[in-house]
C-alpha cells in the first residue's frame, strides 16, 4: 500500500514506524541538496534532518506545505548552524576548480576548462552571498521550490523571498554574464 | 537555459550518496524513532542527533579546518615551547595497558596504551559488518544486503526491552530468555517494514536487532538472534591510535577515517584523529581557524606541523605511505602530549 507523504506523517504521530518510508522516498534528494551546499558533512546532516523532522512531525501542517519542501526547509535550518563551514566549502571548491590541471589531448578541452572556470566562479559567488539570500536562491535552483514554498519554509513574507532571490540572482548572473555572455544575459 | 538552470548545472556538485551513508543515516533514524517513543510516553533520545558527529564530518572538509567544539577550557598561556623533535613512544600497545606516565604538567591527562576497539558480537552467516557510532550512542553493526534486507545489531539495556509495550509487541523467548518483538503495522515503499527484537542475550546482557526486508519477520529475527555469537569483531580503521588519555573511550567514528575519543567524566571534552589519503593536500596555516602559532616539528622522524589555535591544538603529518594524519585536541593538552599522541598513530594496512 502506498500512502501519501502527509498521511504517513499524520499516522506516524501514533505509530512512529510510519515515518521510515519518508526517509526512503526523500533521503537521496535531501542528501544531494545538503552535499551540494556543504560537502562531506551531508552524511551526518542527513540523519539529523530526518531526526528533527521526526521529532516535529506532530507539528506538521498538511495543508500548509508538502512534505518534500518541509524537509528541505528543515535541512536548510540545519545548515544554518554551519554557515561558515558552507562558505568555506564553496571557497575550497572554487580553489580546487581553479587549480584543476588543464586537460590535453582532448578536442573538448576548451569546454572543460570553461566549465571548471564557471564552477569556480559560481562557487566563489555563492560564498559571497548573504546566508538568507543564498538559502532562497538554492531552495529555488537546487530544490525547485516555488516562491510561496520558500516563503513558508523560511518563515518570511513572499515579498522578502522575491527581493532575496533578486539580489542573489544579480550576483550569479554577473558571474554567468562574464563566463557565458550568451547564456547569462538571458 | 536561464541562470537558475546554469546554476543547477554548473554550481557546486556532489557525488551521489553512498549506500553505506544512506544505511547509516537510516539506522540512526530508526534508532531515534524507537517504536516505543510515542509522544507523551517516552522522550525522544536527543543524544542521537549526532551533534558531535557533525563536527567530526566537518573535520574532513578539504582545505577547511573545522574543529569540533573543543571542549575544554583553553589554557591561558601554554608555557611549553614546542619541541623541534619528538620521539615516538615505544611500540604502543593495543590492549588496555600501563600508563606511559606522560602527564607533564597536566594532572588530568595521562597518556596510556589504548585498547583495541572491537564490537563484541558476530552474526554467523551474514558476512562482514560495517559499523557506525554516534557520540554517546552504542556502536551499531550494520549488515548491508544487496536487496536492502539490512540488519542492525547493537547493545542495549533491559529498559529498552521494557519500553517496548502496548499493541503490536510480541513477547518471545530466545533460548529460554525473554525478548520482545515490535510488530510494525506501518507501510513501506520497498518491501517489508523493519522489525525490532530486543532480548536478553546472556545474563544481564541485552541486545537489539533490527531486520528489514527478508529479515523483517519474527521468525527471521529469532533465527538471527540464535546466530549471534560472542565473537568480537575488530573495528577496523585506517589508522590505529596507540596512546589515549587514561580513562578516555572511543566515543564515535566515521568512515573508518575519523575517530573521536572522549573523557566519559567530562563528555564535552574530546579529541579527534583524522586520516586522509595521500592525494589530499596538507592544511596550510592560513586555513586554520583562530591560528595563534604554527611550528614545524618532527613526528615519527617526518616533518609535521603543530598549530596552536585559539581553541585547540592540531598536529598534521604524513605517514610513511604519504597519507595524512591530523590530531586535534583541546588546549588542555600539553604540546608534548599532543605530539606523543600523534606519534602513536599508525597506519592499519
Amino acid at each position: 500500500m502506498h500512502l501519501a507523504d502527509d498521511v504517513l506523517i499524520q499516522e506516524s504521530v501514533r505509530e512512529p514506524e510510519q515515518f521510515a518510508p519518508l526517509f526512503d522516498r526523500h533521503a537521496v534528494a535531501i542528501h544531494r541538496y545538503l552535499a551540494r551546499r556543504i560537502g562531506a558533512p551531508a552524511d551526518d546532516l542527513l540523519a539529523e534532518t530526518f531526526l528533527i523532522a521526526f521529532r516535529r512531525r506532530a507539528a506538521y501542517q498538511p495543508l500548509g506545505l508538502e512534505v518534500r519542501p518541509w524537509l528541505f526547509g528543515i535541512a536548510t535550518n540545519v545548515l544554518h548552524r554551519h554557515v561558515r563551514q558552507e562558505e568555506r566549502h564553496y571557497r575550497a571548491l572554487a580553489r580546487a576548480a581553479r587549480e584543476q590541471p588543464a586537460p590535453h589531448d582532448d578536442e573538448r578541452a576548451d569546454e572543460r576548462v570553461d566549465a571548471a572556470a564557471l564552477r569556480a566562479d559560481l562557487a566563489a559567488a555563492l560564498a559571497r552571498l548573504k546566508p538568507g539570500d543564498r538559502d532562497a536562491l538554492l531552495l529555488l535552483a537546487y530544490a525547485q521550490l516555488s516562491y510561496a514554498e520558500i516563503a513558508t519554509t523560511l518563515g518570511i513574507p513572499l515579498g522578502t523571498v522575491r527581493s532575496r532571490i533578486n539580489r542573489a540572482r544579480k550576483v550569479t548572473r554577473a558571474v554567468l554574464a562574464v563566463a557565458m555572455p550568451s547564456e547569462g544575459e538571458k | 537555459m536561464n541562470d537558475l538552470e546554469l546554476l543547477d548545472r554548473y554550481g557546486p556538485d556532489a557525488a551521489d550518496v553512498s549506500d553505506a551513508a544512506l544505511a547509516s543515516a537510516r539506522a540512526r533514524l530508526l534508532a531515534g524513532m524507537d517504536p516505543a517513543a510515542v509522544p507523551g510516553r517516552r522522550s525522544f533520545p536527543a543524544r542521537r542527533l549526532a551533534i558531535a558527529g557533525l563536527a567530526l564530518a566537518g573535520a574532513v572538509t578539504v582545505a577547511v579546518v573545522v574543529i569540533p567544539r573543543p571542549a575544554a577550557r583553553p589554557d591561558a598561556a601554554p608555557t611549553t615551547t614546542p619541541p623541534t623533535t619528538t620521539t615516538a613512544p615505544a611500540s604502543p600497545g593495543t590492549g588496555t595497558g600501563t600508563g606511559t606516565g606522560s602527564g607533564t604538567g597536566t594532572d588530568a591527562i595521562r597518556l596510556v596504551a589504548a585498547t583495541a576497539p572491537a564490537f563484541p558480537y558476530t552474526i554467523s552467516g551474514l558476512g562482514d559488518a560495517v559499523f557506525t557510532a554516534d557520540p554517546g550512542g552504542p556502536v551499531i553493526a550494520v549488515y548491508l544486503a544487496e536487496d536492502r534486507s539490512d540488519v542492525y545489531l547493537n547493545s542495549t539495556t533491559e529498559d529498552d526491552g521494557g519500553a517496548l509495550s502496548g499493541a503490536g509487541v510480541i513477547d518471545v523467548e530466545i533460548d529460554g530468555r525473554p525478548g520482545r518483538i515490535v510488530a510494525f503495522n506501518g507501510t513501506a515503499d520497498d518491501g517489508r517494514p523493519p522489525l525490532t527484537l530486543v532480548w536478553e542475550h546472556r545474563d544481564g546482557v541485552w541486545l537489539r536487532l533490527t531486520g528489514q526486508g527478508r529479515y523483517g519477520t519474527p521468525g527471521a529475527l529469532i533465527d538471527l538472534a540464535g546466530k549471534v555469537r560472542d565473537r568480537p569483531q575488530r573495528l577496523h580503521f585506517e589508522v590505529t591510535v596507540g596512546l589515549v588519555p587514561d580513562g578516555w573511550e572511543l566515543a564515535a567514528f566515521k568512515d573508518e577515517a575519523i575517530l573521536m575519543y572522549r573523557d566519559p567524566v567530562h563528555p564535552e571534552t574530546d579529541f579527534h584523529v583524522q586520516w586522509a589519503p595521500r592525494s589530499k593536500p596538507l592544511f596550510r596555516a592560513a586555513e586554520i581557524d583562530g591560528l595563534e602559532k604554527a611550528t614545524k616539528v618532527t613526528v615519527q622522524g617526518r616533518p609535521a606541523d603543530l598549530f596552536r589555535a585559539r581553541d585547540f591544538w592540531m598536529v598534521q603529518t604524513r605517514l610513511a605511505d604519504r597519507s595524512i594524519v591530523r590530531v586535534m585536541t583541546p588546549r588542555t593538552f600539553t604540546t608534548e602530549q599532543v605530539l606523543q599522541l600523534t606519534a602513536s598513530v599508525r597506519r592499519s594496512r
